[in-house]
């Protein structure tokens, strides 16, 4: 478990402390705080692939695409304060505790005023591949260094060093952390992460979470015209029927507890745990509070306290919504000992902070109707 | 700008801010929040101050929040209450707590987590040293060349101890509602007494507690 973290020169941070963490963070703070972007530090932290999580990261937040087009610029900039990069410049995400911890990106070279088409056109060598555009060195603590280049053909070409191959990252695609973004991806996503649990003990273990919320005694995905459909065995029904018909918050807490299993199982695969000491079986969600109606949010932090405890994964889960807080404001009320915090980030000209709340003040905050968000 | 906020024990002490805001021309540009009731049907302060000092050192943290100022009845002791907060505040961690109060009032400035100047201010009525409460304040609000006090004050001491029902600590309670129950329009509420002038704002007496409330949310 990440029990502290701080974050340098990293996108909107230039530098940020949060001196703790609890199992279950909720994330809080108005917009382009950065609540996203400690999602997204956390993710490139606990990365077993960063180079390749840096491309999503981008990616998804539509700042680089296009990049299969040749001589297409991918500009890894932005993944620097100020989009300032020059060759040396550093971020660094890692515990606050201790600075040999983190995970450090630095600008090894930058190209970018190759021009590839006048390359194609003069007939030059085709494997213009092999001209970096922007090459970003990655270590761990006092790990060898690592290079991920930037290629105009090619998205990313990763030297790695270290025990993996560049194989590994196609035929090991489980990391023990995972993101959970929006609703509708969520539903595929979750579709195969449930593959991946098949025949395993992790069945049964999202199985036991659902039935903490209702009779579900088993899941399945069936083919259908509209494609794969998860289907509920309910107590004392004959015939199975559709997960979806038992309510968004049944189909919520499924998954959650899908993603909560995979991770805590991917984490339990993890061998080289001593030379990734950046791993943590963990779980990020943007927007918790998207498809939840108002009065389910406090059964679903419950279960996301309870879950969280059994399978030893954390969570951090962003919201900007009241009931959201309310939830889990109550949520962490009944569930005993829960180690969860409020945590509020703000920013004020070019300077980041964390103000956290305990659950003792959660119950203040929330029976007195207090603005935290 | 940031959130101004004042945190009172009850609705009266809201009421008498307003009016004597009003009366001296203060704009009142601040939000003025009292604990919630728990028991709507209670409609008293029961418990009213435990939850008010639980829930300062975090709406020193309320988003936005540059100034909060604090009004506390003292009720038995002023100093015992102060150090109630104090050690509230210490416990979360604000720097910069004194001891004791050194002067009538409390003011402490320190910054947030994100470096913004936070002002925060403290008042125990009736005046940061006499036990009391807020009809305690009011008292030395009573009109010079007042007559009904005395009056009333004879008829107060009228009422043989083995047949009262009030406490001595809600003795000025009872004084305060008794004189205000005998004015021209009898039964007006602690701060619309104050506009009516049943009670004088200008006394020399509120200067203290107005300096202290323009320092901590006006200026």
């Amino acid at each position: 478990m990440l029990t502290s973290l701080e974050i340098k020169n990293f996108r909107t941070f230039k530098h940020l402390r949060i001196e703790r963490l609890g199992q279950v963070n909720l994330i809080l703070g108005k917009n382009n705080v950065g609540k996203t972007t400690l999602l997204e530090a956390l993710q490139l932290y606990g990365s077993r692939w960063p180079a390749r999580t840096a491309l999503d990261i981008l990616e998804g937040r539509g700042e680089i695409g296009g990049t299969n087009r040749p001589g297409a610029v991918v500009n890894l900039r932005s993944l620097f304060h100020g989009r300032q990069a020059e060759p040396g410049t550093q971020s660094s995400i890692g515990p606050a505790t201790n600075g040999d911890g983190s995970r450090v990106f630095q600008v090894a070279k930058i190209e970018e005023d190759v021009d590839y088409d006048k390359a194609l056109t003069a007939g030059q060598q085709p494997a213009f591949s092999l001209v970096p555009q922007f090459a970003v060195e990655y270590r761990f603590g006092s790990d060898p260094v690592s290079t991920w280049t930037i290629l105009p053909s090619r998205r990313v070409h990763s030297f790695m060093a270290g025990p993996l191959s560049s194989a590994d990252m196609t035929t090991n695609p489980k990391p023990p952390l995972l993101r959970l973004t929006s609703a509708a991806s969520m539903l595929n996503e979750t579709a195969v992460r449930w593959d991946s649990l098949a025949l395993t003990t992790g069945e049964q273990d999202v199985v036991g979470l659902l039935q903490t919320i209702a009779p579900i005694q088993g899941v399945r995905y069936i083919e259908t015209a509209m494609g794969r459909v998860a289907i509920v065995q309910i107590e004392g029904k004959t015939d199975p029927i559709p997960l979806m018909s038992q309510g968004e918050g049944t189909v919520h807490v499924f998954q959650i507890a899908v993603a909560m299993v995979h991770t805590a199982m991917a984490w339990k695969k993890v061998a080289e745990r001593d030379q990734f000491p950046n791993m943590f079986p963990g779980l990020l969600i943007d927007e918790f509070e998207v498809g939840v109606h108002h009065t389910l949010h406090a059964d679903l932090w419950r279960f996301v306290l309870k879950a969280a405890r059994e399978l030893g994964v954390q969570v951090f889960a962003t919201t900007h919504s009241w009931d959201c807080v309310r939830g889990f404001a109550a949520a962490v009320q009944d569930v005993p000992q829960c180690d969860a915090l409020a945590i509020r980030l703000e920013r004020s000209r070019d300077r980041s902070a964390a103000v956290s709340f305990t659950p003792e003040e959660m119950k203040i905050v929330v029976r007195e109707e207090i603005e935290v968000r | 700008m940031g959130k101004r906020l004042l945190l009172v024990e009850g609705k009266d002490d809201e009421q008498v801010v307003k009016h004597l805001c009003r009366a001296h021309g203060i704009e009142d540009r601040f939000l003025i929040e009292q604990p919630r009731q728990v028991d709507g049907l209670l409609g008293g302060d029961e418990g009213g101050v435990e939850r008010l000092l639980d829930q300062v050192p975090i709406r020193l943290r309320e988003s936005d929040v540059e100034r909060l100022a604090v009004i506390l009845d003292a009720d038995t002791d002023a100093q015992h209450r102060w150090v109630q907060l104090r050690e509230r505040l210490r416990r979360a961690g604000i720097p910069a707590v004194p001891d004791k109060p050194e002067d009538m009032s409390i003011v402490i400035d320190f910054r947030n987590r994100i470096g913004d100047p936070v002002r925060l201010g403290v008042w125990i009525m009736p005046d940061n040293r006499l036990p009391g409460m807020l009809e305690n304040f009011l008292m030395f609000l009573v009109p010079e060349g007042d007559k009904l006090l005395a009056h009333v004050d004879r008829f107060l001491t009228g009422i043989p101890l083995v047949d009262r029902p009030f406490s001595d600590s809600a003795s000025s309670k009872a004084r305060m509602h008794a004189f205000l129950a005998v004015q021209e329009k009898p039964g007006k509420p602690l701060g619309l007494a104050i506009t009516f002038c049943y009670l004088d704002a200008k006394r020399e007496y509120v200067r203290p507690f107005l300096d202290w409330l323009q320092a901590v949310l006006v200026n």
